[in-house]
């Protein structure tokens, strides 16, 4: 259970978290729709992560596919992207624009909504739909 | 085969190369009227700086697109005519208009003035009574739009003559896409509005006011189970993913996006008010499932896809099932590869494990 009490803590308060920006009630209703049944369900997400053959064959196929040329964008917060994805996403889609949310963690977008939704609209004017 | 051969971007050299190039970096492609043009960097130059400068004339964005179909029209250029219809879809035209537009008419009596006078104008070679232009003037346009009116009609005949001489070939499939608009300027298309209208609206719970979630939810069922979708704002669509939590960490940029954008996000089967799944029941392989049937049930299209950590994954595998529908890809703190070294195997790991899972 304090294993449990620490990751609800995480997840929502400390600098990683969704809710370090969330008002009490925001905060609140962020938990609640995740729930005993649906954090275990996280659980099995991330488990399945390691072992999704089929979907990884199937996103590696578009990506080098049929979405090959679409116009990439990535979003990454400043603090958090120890494996170094963003270099991976650049030597699959060189073109790709690459923002960095200034002292961002894993959810850029409730750090900096702001500047997050004006990264895509600027994003999707100047290169998705000029 | 047209003509004269398109130049292609890599083997555009000398001035051309550079207006060549800067295109495809912007726009993706070169369109076949533009390769043609390469031959003469002159041409090119003169045509795209023209094109960009008028781009600031004072007529609203639908007579324009109304008039350069209409005018593609007239002149019978496949290629224009495609071309056209292509901007008129970007501009807000929608099918009736655009039909309406291939015929001359418009449903706004000022428009139809302005279209008018671009028939006589075409047909006539220019020569057009004097009376004619009082009709512009009676219709309300002033001296600044009837010299821009004249200027967008020229311009369309120049582009539809051109490829005519030239018999460029149509491009492959124009990208059809849709910019972002305020508000005031883009119409709810009634399908839109008849689609939201029919779907139930999922009953609120205490937990949720709508000071915290300011949105309607819907549900749509995806192996058996609901899935929750919440789907806002008119405009491009963006279709926002995710896998593990649930939509909620979307509120605040949709709440900026969905002035200009159609934005859709759902909570993956078992998370946030979507069904709960049994233990174990979770995989990508069902969130990708549901990425493909929110597309397909709420036709989505000119998607660009948000997707954030998990949502890499599953929400490219399920969006490549549509994979023609798909304009562009934001990644959000996301992968979307097989997770390979100890570090990113044994995070999973971590986190996926029994004692973690509590």
């Amino acid at each position: 259970m304090s294993v449990l009490t620490g990751l609800l803590t995480w997840v929502t308060a400390t600098s990683f978290g969704v809710g370090r920006h969330l008002d009490a009630p925001s905060r609140a209703a962020f938990l609640e729709g995740i729930g005993p049944q649906g954090l275990r369900t996280f659980h099995d997400y991330l488990r399945d992560a390691r072992s999704a053959t089929a979907v990884y064959h199937e996103v590696e196929r578009a990506l080098t596919g049929p979405l090959r040329q679409v116009p990439l964008l990535t979003i990454f917060g400043e603090r958090n992207d120890p494996l170094k994805f963003q270099p991976r996403w650049k030597a699959l889609f060189p073109e790709a624009r690459q923002v960095v949310v200034s002292k961002g963690n894993h959810f850029p977008m409730c750090d900096d909504p702001d500047l997050v939704a004006t990264s895509i609209r600027d994003w999707y004017r100047g290169v998705v739909c000029p | 085969m047209s003509f004269v051969t398109p130049i292609e971007p890599n083997t555009a050299s000398g001035a051309a190369k550079g207006l060549v190039d800067g295109l495809k970096q912007r726009v993706g492609r070169v369109p076949n009227m533009i390769g043609i043009m390469a031959h003469s960097p002159a041409v090119l130059k003169g045509y795209l700086e023209f094109t960009y400068a008028i781009q600031e004339i004072s007529l609203p964005p639908l007579l324009r697109a109304q008039l350069g179909v209409a005018v593609a029209a007239l002149t019978g250029s496949d290629y224009f005519i495609s071309l056209a219809e292509s901007f008129g879809r970007r501009d807000g035209l929608d099918a009736e208009q655009t039909a309406a537009a291939r015929r001359g008419e418009s449903s706004d009596p000022r428009y139809a003035a302005a279209l008018r006078f671009a028939a006589t104008m075409v047909r006539e070679q220019g020569r057009v009574p004097a009376t004619e232009v009082e009709a512009l003037r009676n219709a309300g346009f002033g001296d600044d739009q009837i010299v821009e009116i004249v200027t967008l009609v020229a311009l369309s005949v120049f582009r539809g003559t051109f490829n005519l001489a030239l018999g460029t070939d149509l491009d492959a499939p124009l990208r059809r896409c849709d910019p972002p608009r305020p508000p005031s300027e883009r119409p709810v298309t009634d399908t839109l509005a008849e689609l939201r209208r029919s779907r139930t609206l999922l009953s609120r719970p205490p937990w949720l006011p709508a000071t915290v979630w300011p949105f309607g939810t819907t549900t749509l069922e995806v192996d058996g189970r609901r899935v929750a979708v919440t789907d806002l704002g008119t405009g491009p669509v963006l279709l926002f993913v995710h896998t593990g939590f649930w939509s909620f960490m979307w509120r605040d940029a949709i709440s900026r996006l969905s002035t200009e954008f159609r934005c859709v996000c759902f909570d993956a089967p078992g998370t946030g008010r979507s069904d709960r799944l049994p233990t174990g029941g979770a995989t990508l392989a069902r969130a990708a499932r549901a990425t493909e049937a929110v597309i397909r049930d709420l036709d989505l299209n000119d998607i660009t896809l948000v997707v954030h950590d998990l949502g890499g994954p599953s929400g490219i595998a399920g969006a490549s099932r549509t994979a023609e529908r798909i304009r562009g890809l934001c990644a959000v703190n996301a992968f979307a590869w097989r997770p390979s070294g100890l570090p990113f195997r044994g995070m999973l790991a971590l986190m996926g494990s029994a004692p973690i899972r509590g």
